[in-house]
């Protein structure tokens, strides 16, 4: 009964917090009072896509740190957003960022090619694993090197926006944009929630799951492509959020433990509260200019999160 | 089959009387609001650089610039209304009562929200500097944009008539694009003499940039008759290693210094020392030019190309 209420209490101070941090999204901005336009047209798909990109990067976390067993696995880690790294700088300094209302279509392409690679390795028949996670870390370098490369060949024009960009922006939203993707992030995240038990096996490891009849390598490959189709729509809508995918899924299993039935929507609703949030500090405090969110996720995010990490150490 | 029936000969008086009483009341109403909105009658299309059309009213008087070469075309083109102008990008410092007009952030990235918010009836743009998605989104959500370019020196000859036409004062743009014009056409007189010399302009010290051939400022270096040695280079602005430049050996190294602080800027210059090989080291003409005049495409440019000229040739 004690352990049931607590598992409450941590939804409803999610929602709590979703609700109030897309109140003050609405309500803080540049401009001191503004007038409905403003609110309808720029805050509000704001606040819809920060709610979609961090719903999904939780939640890709999370499931990430239950394939591998490996509690430093993080949206970023197995490379795909180094994909869209590689798409988006290439597309802006080739002029070809076309754009699905304010979703970078080449920053996709880009995350849907390294998926497609992660895929086929994860697909053949005795890859382990730990291979298919080295290949992510390997393909990530490879990602990063091409954008440094891409970078010193090309003219400098243009690259400067891709660059702020990739540290996580959120000021392209558009209203169809925003709605799209909280669809998507919306039906992928309950995709992966439904499969909660398959996670749940996978906490034993992966001898632990075969001996429990589990069909590990196709767990995995289901779970790699839901993950990373999530993973490729947040990078794309909103660069390289950090921090969130990491540290959301851990501070969750504090308040609900490592099951995933409960962990996966309470990820949802602290992921989305918490970049809704971010991202509303972003634009506020050094107006007119706007902090890339990345940078207030990991600035106010990690002393937060060391600061309840051990201060619940000490009571326990 | 009711509106054919109002058209048909056969109709009766009753009816015929009913119909013009219609068609008079839907005409006093137009009237009515023809007059209210008098600025959308008086609407107009520009085309822009990007080619897109752009309605705009007969006189906006909400306006936004995006960079500070067009805050200073359009305060020059509002002559003693500068009050149309509503916001500047940051650093728009020329003329100085810009300095007082709200900022919207940078022309790199400015705040969306602030521009929004400030309701202009005409945006100016730059595709040298703007964000092609920012401009997009602007549009979007319904702001008229206009677009100019600075590819090359017609290039903004053209933009300050485009700007004249899209503030509504089209003879002020064609009489600042003539000016330039005949500015332009006597420099180039005067640069046409004989010992033309390969010329380095520098933007950027720690890692070099330099200029490349799709910036106007490759044009300037050309019409002061010089030789841009990144001439074939396709990049406006490329970054070139120091050793490709001790190779191409130009005559003069130009430092353009931006901005107020021009310590950095001379301390790059100071760094071709090192390298006594270079021509421009050799004789001399390795030379800090201070001046927003030059980088600016605006009227001032032609001050710009005086300073340049001097620069290179003496």
């Amino acid at each position: 009964v004690n352990r049931a209420s607590g598992v409450f209490r941590a939804y409803v101070v999610g929602v709590v917090f979703w609700v109030f941090a897309f109140i003050l999204a609405l309500k803080l901005g540049a401009v001191p009072d503004a007038d409905l336009g403003v609110i309808t047209q720029l805050r509000l798909p704001r606040a819809v896509l920060a709610s979609a990109v961090g719903m999904g990067l939780a939640v890709a976390g999370a499931a990430l740190q239950a394939l591998f067993s490996n509690p430093l696995c993080d949206p970023y880690t197995l490379g795909i957003s180094s994909g869209s790294a590689v798409g988006a700088v290439v597309g802006a300094t080739l002029g070809l960022n076309w754009l699905f209302s304010g979703l970078a279509g080449t920053a996709f392409v880009g995350a849907l090619i390294f998926t497609g690679f992660l895929y086929l390795l994860a697909a053949r028949p005795g890859t382990g694993n730990l291979t298919v996670l080295l290949a992510g870390v390997m393909l990530s370098f490879l990602g990063s090197s091409l954008v440094a490369l891409w970078m010193s060949v090309s003219d400098a024009n243009g690259i400067q926006g891709a660059l702020l960009w990739l540290l996580g922006d959120l000021s392209r939203a558009r209203i169809e944009g925003a709605a799209f993707s909280i669809g998507v992030a919306g039906l992928l995240v309950s995709l992966l929630w439904s499969r909660w038990r398959e996670m749940d096996a996978l906490l034993m490891g992966e001898e632990g799951a075969l001996s429990l009849g589990i069909d590990v390598a196709g767990v995995r490959r289901r779970l790699i492509l839901l993950t990373s189709l999530l993973i490729a729509l947040c990078v794309s809508a909103a660069g390289m959020i950090g921090f969130v995918g990491l540290v959301v899924p851990h501070f969750a299993r504090r308040f609900v433990g490592s099951l995933h039935l409960r962990l996966i929507p309470l990820c949802a609703i602290w992921g989305a509260a918490a970049v809704t949030l971010a991202d509303c500090l972003a634009r506020v405090v050094v107006r007119p200019y706007e902090l890339p969110v990345g940078v207030v996720t990991a600035l106010f995010g990690a002393p937060i999160f060391l600061w309840v990490m051990l201060r619940t150490r000490e009571h326990e | 089959m009711r509106f054919f029936r109002i058209m048909s000969p056969r109709l009766g008086d009753r009816r015929r009387l009913g119909a013009m009483v219609r068609v008079l009341t839907i005409a006093v109403v137009c009237a009515v609001h023809g007059s209210t909105w008098g600025g959308v009658s008086a609407e107009r299309e520009v085309v822009d650089a990007t080619g897109a059309k752009v309605k705009l009213s007969a006189q906006p008087s909400r306006i936004v610039t995006l960079a500070p070469s067009l805050g200073e075309l359009a305060a020059d083109l509002s002559e003693d209304e500068i009050s149309r102008i509503v916001g500047v990008s940051e650093f728009s410092d020329y003329p100085p009562m810009l300095m007082k007009v709200p900022s919207v952030g940078s022309y790199a990235k400015f705040n969306l929200e602030k521009v929004f918010a400030l309701k202009p009836d005409l945006v100016l743009a730059t595709l040298d500097g703007n964000s092609k998605d920012q401009v997009l989104h602007l549009r979007e959500l319904g702001l008229p944009v206009v677009v100019v370019a600075t590819e090359s020196l017609s290039d903004v000859e053209a933009s300050m008539r485009m700007v004249g036409l899209a503030m509504g004062v089209p003879q002020r743009g064609e009489r600042m694009a003539a000016q330039f014009a005949r500015g332009l056409q006597r420099i180039r007189e005067k640069a046409s003499r004989p010992g033309v010399r390969r010329v380095l302009i520098q933007v950027g010290g720690d890692p070099l940039v330099v200029v490349g051939a799709k910036s106007f400022l490759h044009d300037v270096v050309v019409a002061i008759g010089g030789v841009n040695v990144y001439a074939d280079s396709a990049a406006r602005y490329p970054r070139p290693s120091i050793e490709d430049v001790l190779r191409r050996n130009p005559d003069v190294i130009v430092v353009l210094s931006l901005g107020k602080d021009e310590k950095a800027f001379r301390q790059m210059a100071a760094r071709w020392a090192k390298f006594p090989g270079i021509n421009a080291v050799k004789s001399g003409r390795v030379r800090v030019l201070k001046g927003d005049q030059v980088v600016r495409p605006t009227i001032r440019l032609l001050e710009g190309l005086s300073l340049l000229e001097k620069a290179v040739q003496e």
